[in-house]
């Protein structure tokens, strides 16, 4: 076993030494941190404990990056071995199931491990810029330490659950979205339970809730940074959380071995996937696909790859009914008890944005990488059309499929016409909002040309890419136009964003069309 | 054949170099492919075979040199090249998760024909490529040469004139690269131009015309087919095979007749291999000569071992560095 571990590991560590791009991510993360530093130093004549500020900073960068990265390094770390069907041939070769954990895992795990060791010295300075002391450098240290190991452990276990990278990342977003926000829910709906009278105050029900939600909150790494950045912090390094994250990583790496051969019995090698909806099954299948369009390319990535119309259809349900619940949870949470239209209102408003957001992510992450993976790209491109129009083509497809979340917010506007009339007028008296979508739209082509270069985890990469860049952007910006002008910086960051929407538009274009002759 | 030869080149490829970075792909490419013809491209692995496909069907652009297919420049008139050729790539490029109607309804929505157009040659090539029983089945469920005939049906959707196959037969059992090649010929009698690449000549021997022989990047040979081993082989070599063995051994005496060089034994059955000086015989003399020795002869073909010999001795030893 060892042996074998040793030997991955090995491989994977020689692998990212000789990779310039993985030099050039450390070293662009170290002068991230230097840029910081100069503008936290350079605005310190505005603010008391500079150091404090660069601290917190550091800590959420930190976190954010663990966060992604258990989301596209660990949770894919099986997954694509399954994909390339490389997991028979490793067992073949003598590696058990705790060899290829351990030299899949702990690869990964000490490359992220040399990222936090990278930005430790830097951190140091954080005293002597001043409002930190050294107790909470480490204790931040130890819990992101452990944070990682939870974090890596748990994207090992759903790796090994999952089939497909794809699922992997969904299966992992759902989960930590779980672990972050479900204590917040449930603490809500608890004490609305409580008020409304159908649990006692203080009884047994209320009280053992209050006690899980308060034990599970003291695991929370969101609870702990809180802490260790009170200037008051005088606590030991190692807390509630360090040890429950600490042993909940030994528990998912037990479970990983422990389960690694039940869900990876037959190796099946990954193929495209045809909506369930037009399956066979037996002798039944539910529906037909509509024959081909005039406009093939919007035919076939609206049905093949957003799933078309019976799945819009779901969509138009599962969506009304995701915001129908989240208004009753905000309406017996609240202070009123009325039924309010202006509150689903502006709940299907804001919801369908997420969707929006959530299903444009997925489809910027699959429309090329798709094509690329199926190596379906020559066939296509060399339709007797400009190559530009294919490409468009695929959009509209995909534009089609957001039509449930683009009636869901229609549909709120309506309801609430004054919520929608606020929104636009906060548009036009605020700049920074419309900065704020045009940073959407440019995460979504980002996003699209990354997938061309990477197999997995265009998203995660995306969104690291855009907080790191907009931190380091409005560090620059503060310390070249200064804090009064408020409003010229909205306007240039947002000319700067169009132009960076623009090049980054024919970037993907030139990308797909070098990817296609390949 | 002359008559042929007489019209415009479907395909015209002058002085074509191309270069990925330092690593010189294709230097000075000169070949022509006449109308109706079954042209081979035949060259080891990374000759440039699928870099000068790649050129024809508009991929890629030539650096150097220019390529005119039915006279239109590859570069300028890249949608009405697009639309008169048909290419099949190398590798299985093929939406699997679509039936085979899907699949082939698509692309001929793609080439903007209508749904009666579509239904009428989705027909014809189904049953050309005999697939008319499973196009209501998933590409992903069938086997690598029905998928390759999926693939073909699918070049053939928009009726091109010109058909450009990289490496069609490989990864196909013995059976599939028969049916395949049967229907390659079907189609040639139905008046289209098929440019095949291969890295086997002997392949591509009974089935073409004309072949061009390219290795790392420079063109060996461009004619016919039939040339080919006239020019290179001037001591060309049969296999004469007996219903059963003599006695006494025939080789003494076959070695006796006028213009053989050399006569060998082929291990395992009552068969030699005869090689023989053109200049002093022809193969009609060869094989009066072999009848009047009175031998029971089962069958006199052509060795293939020669065919792969004059590729060896056209192309360099060694892999491309």
């Amino acid at each position: 076993m060892i042996r074998g571990s040793l030997a991955m590991m090995d491989r994977a560590l020689r692998v990212d030494s000789r990779l310039l791009r993985a030099h050039l991510v450390r070293l662009l993360f170290v002068g991230f941190i230097v840029w910081m530093l100069w503008t936290i130093q350079d605005r310190s004549m505005f603010f008391g404990a500079p150091g404090a500020q660069f601290f917190s900073m550091m800590s959420a960068v930190t976190f954010i990056l663990i966060t992604l990265g258990g989301l596209s390094l660990f949770a894919t770390a099986i997954t694509e071995e399954k994909e390339e069907m490389t997991l028979g041939l490793l067992q073949m070769a003598g590696v058990g199931p705790a060899g290829i954990l351990l030299g899949k895992g702990v690869t990964r795990l000490v490359i992220a491990l040399l990222i936090l060791a990278s930005q430790f010295p830097f951190m140091l300075l954080a005293i002597t810029l001043g409002g930190v002391l050294v107790n909470q450098v480490w204790a931040i240290y130890v819990a992101l330490a452990a944070y990682l190991l939870m974090m890596s452990a748990a994207g090992l276990f759903i790796s090994v659950m999952c089939r497909t990278s794809r699922q992997a990342s969904l299966m992992m977003s759902i989960l930590i979205l779980v672990y972050f926000f479900g204590p917040y829910i449930l603490q809500e709906a608890l004490s609305a339970s409580v008020t409304a009278g159908i649990f006692e105050v203080d009884g047994f029900v209320d009280q053992s809730a209050d006690w899980i939600i308060s034990s599970v909150k003291e695991t929370s790494i969101f609870h702990r940074l809180e802490i260790i950045s009170n200037s008051a912090f005088n606590q030991p390094i190692i807390s509630m959380q360090v040890v429950s994250n600490s042993t909940m990583a030994a528990l998912l790496l037990g479970l990983s071995w422990l389960t690694f051969g039940y869900f990876n019995r037959e190796e099946r090698a990954a193929s495209q996937e045809r909506p369930f909806w037009a399956r066979r099954w037996g002798d039944i299948r539910l529906l037909k696909v509509p024959r081909a369009w005039k406009s093939a390319l919007v035919w076939k990535d609206f049905n093949f790859m957003t799933g078309g119309f019976p799945l819009m259809v779901f969509k138009l349900a599962f969506y009304g009914l995701t915001v129908h619940a989240v208004y009753l949870f905000f309406h017996f949470t609240g202070p009123s008890r009325y039924a309010n239209i202006e509150l689903w209102g502006s709940t299907a408003m804001w919801m369908g944005g997420i969707f929006l957001f959530a299903e444009l992510s997925v489809y910027s992450s699959r429309i090329f990488r798709e094509e690329i993976r199926w190596r379906t790209c020559p066939t296509l491109w060399m339709l007797p059309q400009s190559f530009v129009l294919t490409i468009y083509a695929k959009w509209a497809g995909c534009l089609v499929a957001l039509l449930p979340a683009v009636i869901l917010f229609i549909v709120g506007a309506t309801v609430y016409p004054e919520g929608f009339f606020h929104f636009l007028k906060e548009l036009r008296a605020r700049p920074w909002n419309i900065f704020a979508i045009l940073q959407f739209i440019l995460g979504f082509h980002l996003c699209a040309l990354l997938s061309m270069y990477i197999k997995y985890g265009s998203v995660a990469v995306t969104v690291a890419i855009l907080f790191v860049g907009n931190m380091l952007y409005e560090a620059t910006t503060r310390t070249l136009f200064g804090f009064g002008a408020d409003k010229e910086v909205a306007v240039f960051s947002i000319l700067a964003t169009l132009f960076a929407i623009a090049g980054m538009h024919v970037a993907v274009l030139r990308r797909a069309h070098i990817v296609a002759a390949r | 054949m002359n008559d042929v030869f007489e019209t415009p080149p479907v395909l015209e490829v002058q002085h074509l170099s191309y270069s990925f970075r330092k690593h010189r792909a294709l230097l000075d490419v000169n070949f022509q492919v006449q109308p109706q013809s079954l042209h081979g491209f035949v060259g080891p692995n990374g000759a440039g075979k699928t870099t000068t496909l790649k050129v024809i069907c508009t991929l890629l652009q030539p650096q150097a040199g220019n390529v005119r297919v039915f006279g239109l420049d590859v570069v300028h008139d890249v949608k009405e090249v697009r639309r008169r050729i048909g290419f099949m790539p190398d590798h299985f490029s093929m939406y699997r998760q679509m039936t085979v109607f899907e699949y082939l309804d698509f692309f001929g929505a793609a080439y903007g024909l209508s749904q009666v157009e579509r239904d009428r040659i989705i027909t014809d090539v189904l049953t050309l490529t005999d697939m008319d029983g499973r196009k209501d089945d998933l590409i992903n469920g069938l086997s690598r040469g029905m998928q390759q005939r999926v693939s073909l049906a699918r070049v053939l959707v928009n009726d091109p004139d010109l058909l450009l196959l990289d490496e069609p037969a490989s990864g196909l059992d013995p059976r599939a690269r028969i049916e395949l090649m049967e229907i390659l010929q079907e189609l040639r009698k139905m008046g289209k131009t098929i440019f095949i690449s291969s890295h086997i000549l002997s392949e591509l021997a009974e089935l073409c015309d004309s072949v061009t022989i390219i290795d790392r990047g420079l063109i060996k040979y461009s004619g016919p087919m039939d040339d080919l081993l006239t020019d290179t082989e001037e001591h060309p070599a049969y296999v004469l095979t007996l219903r059963e063995a003599v006695d006494p051994d025939p080789q003494e005496q076959l070695q006796a007749l006028a213009g053989v060089l050399r006569v060998e034994e082929v291990e395992g059955k009552p068969a030699w291999s005869i090689s023989f000086d053109r200049a002093m015989t022809d193969t009609n003399n060869l094989l009066r000569g072999v009848l009047d020795l009175g031998l029971p002869v089962a069958s006199f073909t052509e060795d293939r071992k020669h065919l792969n010999q004059a590729f060896m001795d056209l192309t360099e030893r060694g892999v491309r560095t």
